[in-house]
């Protein structure tokens, strides 16, 4: 697939239009969800516990929204995102902290396998900017307490019980204030496989923190992330060859004082760190920059950009098309 | 706060089981076992894999399978079907709270059961599990005064002369009846009396703990009993409908109960009853408590009586014993497997209850399991309720029941749905069960005319489709076949 669709869909609380973005992905999701049978996946009784356990504040959500979509079994238990299925992603994101803040990341995916969905919420006590995943999960956000967010693939190939990671950063968007507010939930709620995620708060705090399912989290004062944790393990291949050489790229960016924001963001509409959908196969599809001291949020391609704040958030449809 | 009631006596439970409210529900393949159960206990549900009643039975749920699952055995499914969004569903709906009643069960369910905060109203797994070994349970009932057939257990054997060589020592003749610990309907039974018969079954002996036994010929039966603090209570006695090929693939495998009064009068029958009651109080001693399936041999050589093996659960003996003890008797026997687990205390005359369930009509159960080593397509399935069987003897669906109480006279019966078109059928499945008035067998152990003919005309209801080579269903492993 060359080409992608993004919606831009406001809505407070989950309705109508949730509902149509479950139905409509639901059938991929099933039959990812059953990737490897349905009973390789946890009972509906083990997910709920689960969510319970460690993301009790979402729980009430996640009962409402089963009702909304009148879920069975099987949807239930995908929605909890419990132990779900891997999914590996590449992306490259850089913390800016120079004439003012912002998180840019580039999200590297195969096309098919991304909802291409904006969405703007009031679920608990927080508005929320997300770009969506699994339906409800988010891949990177921001809320209107100014904490900004986004993930990447840590490349250990490594698995265990845990949530799949979006649903953690929706929970973290949905009721965090801070940067160190997120750090204890990441400390907290154990997740599948490994990621690299970004923190920024609207006071200029930032971290970036290493995940896994078998060791504690690595918080770091580091700016920068691609897919690979330290200590980089002998034999186990990174997901992706050129994590190293992004990795690199962006380094170059934080270190040069004279990078500005928007020369900053430029750099990720270009390889090494935009990787091409004719070369790769998970190609970059869009890049994303959220400035939490203000609650400016861009998704940006080559050839569009699309600016939109906590108050002004039309919505709209996107055709990207990918080179 | 005020103390607990005790309950004395009938009348008190009759009230208690009526308004008490704790939810009791029974999870299983089918609601077979203890079908009916609602009468009496106002919280009462089932919750079953297979849809018996087309969604005509207010007591039953059944989960919905979103998607292709292999269960392998019934205790994933217990767990699968627990562990469900419907159950769980259910569970909050009804308070939270309540009990669980299943035929087998292993540790997992007793996490989920923790998980859901319900309480398993059965002795632990582990004690079940150890009990369930033919090898513990001889010992037991060894230490209990209770007679099993002349035989020696915890032996193992390599070889027929080994075996020979044991059996010689303790005198137990060339015909010999082999056990594996674990395993019912006659699957891990072997009948050996020479090299020939050793050398078909050696790979599933050998290596194996065994119970070795000399053959006697015999009426098998079973009775269903209750260990409670009060005193063993034991249900009418049985017969076993064992090994007709019409109704079971598997050599000696049960397929039914016939339940009359005449069953082994004068000191046969008293004999048993106290073999059971001795069995059951050394059961309580163990700190097993409920139900149990005492299995016992006659033999019809010399009339003695001997303990076959115990099943320590709720089994295919208990919808006759339920039957007969309510119709008949006033009150099921399974209540009091359930009093033990009620957080009530009760003081009973277990004696006086007993002697209810003396007089009583005859009735009979024909598990009809597929016969032909063949995998098709149900097409068309016969429905549950009542069936007549007419003189030409064609049968015919009268009306939609939910239970065996209105079977009216000898021409009718109950069937119970199990596999419905759209499922599978295979060798071995327990496609359906038949509750009928009168017997279905003779005292010599013959099949009677009204048995073939029921059998015949209820496997003439199922149509089937031949299967395409490229359709390869899932065919359950033994472990799950038999849903009672």
């Amino acid at each position: 697939m060359r080409n992608l669709q993004f919606d831009v869909i406001n809505e407070v609380s989950p309705g109508d239009k949730f509902s149509q973005l479950f139905n409509k992905n639901w059938p991929a999701y099933r039959a990812w969800y059953l990737d490897e049978g349905e009973e390789a996946r946890p009972s509906y009784l083990e997910c709920i516990s689960a969510l319970q356990a460690y993301m009790p504040e979402l729980y009430p959500l996640y009962q409402d929204i089963l009702k909304l979509l009148n879920c069975d079994d099987l949807q239930a238990r995908f929605l909890s995102l419990y132990c779900p299925p891997t999914f590996y992603s590449a992306c490259s994101q850089l913390i800016y902290k120079k004439e003012q803040t912002a998180l840019i990341r580039n999200y590297d995916f195969p096309a098919f396998l991304c909802e291409g969905t904006i969405l703007r919420s009031k679920w608990l006590d927080k508005h929320v900017i997300a770009m969506a995943d699994c339906v409800w999960g988010v891949l990177d956000g921001i809320n209107d307490d100014g904490l900004a967010i986004s993930i990447n693939y840590g490349g250990r190939l490594v698995e265990g019980k845990g949530f799949g990671i979006t649903l953690v950063v929706r929970y973290i968007l949905e009721t965090c204030l801070s940067v160190e507010d997120a750090i204890a939930v990441l400390n907290r709620v154990p997740v599948h496989l490994d990621y690299n995620i970004a923190l920024l708060d609207k006071h200029g705090n930032h971290a970036t923190v290493m995940i896994a399912p078998d060791r504690d989290p690595l918080v770091t004062q580091e700016s920068t992330s691609t897919n690979h944790q330290d200590p980089i393990e002998t034999g186990k291949p990174l997901f992706l060859k050129d994590s190293g050489t992004r990795l690199e790229a962006l380094n170059w960016i934080n270190a040069n004082n004279e990078t500005s924001l928007a020369h900053s963001v430029t750099q990720f509409l270009h390889t090494p760190l935009y990787r091409p959908h004719d070369s790769n196969a998970s190609g970059t599809l869009y890049t994303a920059v959220y400035k939490p001291a203000t609650g400016h949020v861009s998704y940006i391609w080559p050839q569009h950009i699309l600016n939109l704040t906590f108050d002004h958030f039309p919505e709209q449809t996107l055709d990207i098309k990918y080179a | 706060m005020s103390t607990p009631e005790k309950l004395r006596g009938l009348s008190d439970i009759y009230r208690f089981f009526r308004k008490n409210t704790t939810p009791i529900y029974f999870v299983s393949p089918t609601a077979y076992n203890i079908l009916g159960l609602g009468q009496w206990i106002q919280g009462f549900k089932y919750i079953t894999h297979f849809d018996s009643f087309d969604g005509g039975h207010f007591r039953v749920t059944n989960p919905e399978q979103n998607t292709e699952r292999e269960f392998q055995s019934m205790e994933d499914m217990v767990n699968y079907l627990l562990s469900h969004k419907e159950s769980v569903d259910l569970f909050q709906r009804n308070g939270g709270k309540g009990k669980i009643l299943t035929v087998m069960f292993d540790e997992k369910t007793e996490e989920i059961a923790k998980q859901l905060g319900v309480d398993i109203a059965l002795p632990p797994a582990e004690l079940r599990t150890r009990l369930d070994s033919k090898i513990v349970t001889t010992q037991l009932a060894n230490e209990a005064g209770v007679a099993s057939a002349p035989n020696i257990v915890d032996v193992k054997a390599s070889s027929y002369q080994e075996l020979s060589a044991l059996a010689a020592e303790s005198k137990l003749g060339e015909k010999l009846v082999v056990q594996t610990p674990y395993g019912d309907s006659g699957k891990t039974t072997y009948f050996i009396s020479n090299e020939a018969d050793w050398d078909k079954v050696a790979d599933k002996v050998v290596g194996e703990t065994l119970k070795v036994m000399k053959y006697i010929n015999h009426i098998p039966g079973t009775v269903e009993a209750v260990a409670t603090r009060c005193g063993t209570m034991v249900g009418p006695l049985q017969t076993d409908i064992t090994g007709y090929q019409e109704l079971t693939p598997y050599k000696g495998g049960w397929c039914g109960n016939d339940i009359f009064p005449e069953i082994l009068q004068g000191a046969q029958r008293d004999k048993i009853i106290s073999m059971v009651k001795a069995m059951g109080d050394k059961l309580y001693e163990t700190g097993y408590r409920g139900t149990f399936c005492f299995d016992y041999l006659v033999d019809t050589d010399d009339g003695e009586v001997y303990l076959g093996e115990i099943n320590p659960r709720i089994s295919g003996a208990s919808p006759l014993t339920n039957l007969v003890t309510s119709k008949y008797g006033g009150i099921p026997l399974m209540l009091f497997h359930l009093l033990e687990f009620m957080d009530v205390d009760f003081e009973i005359d277990v004696d006086e209850i007993q002697k209810r369930w003396s007089d009583f009509g005859s009735w009979t159960q024909l598990v009809l399991k597929h016969t032909t080593d063949e995998v098709r397509s149900i097409t068309k399935a016969p429905q549950s309720g009542i069936w007549r069987m007419l003189d030409d003897g064609n049968i015919t669906f009268v009306r939609n029941s939910i239970d065996w109480n209105n079977v009216s006279d000898g021409q009718d019966a109950f069937y119970i749905r199990v596999y419905n078109a759209g499922d599978y059928a295979y060798l071995g499945a327990d496609m359906g069960i038949l509750v009928a008035r009168g017997r279905m067998q003779t005292d010599d152990r013959q099949l009677l005319p009204r048995a073939h003919q029921w059998v015949r005309a209820i496997n003439a209801e199922f149509e089937y489709k031949a299967l395409d080579e490229l359709e390869i269903p899932y065919i359950p492993t033994d472990n799950v076949r038999k849903m009672i």
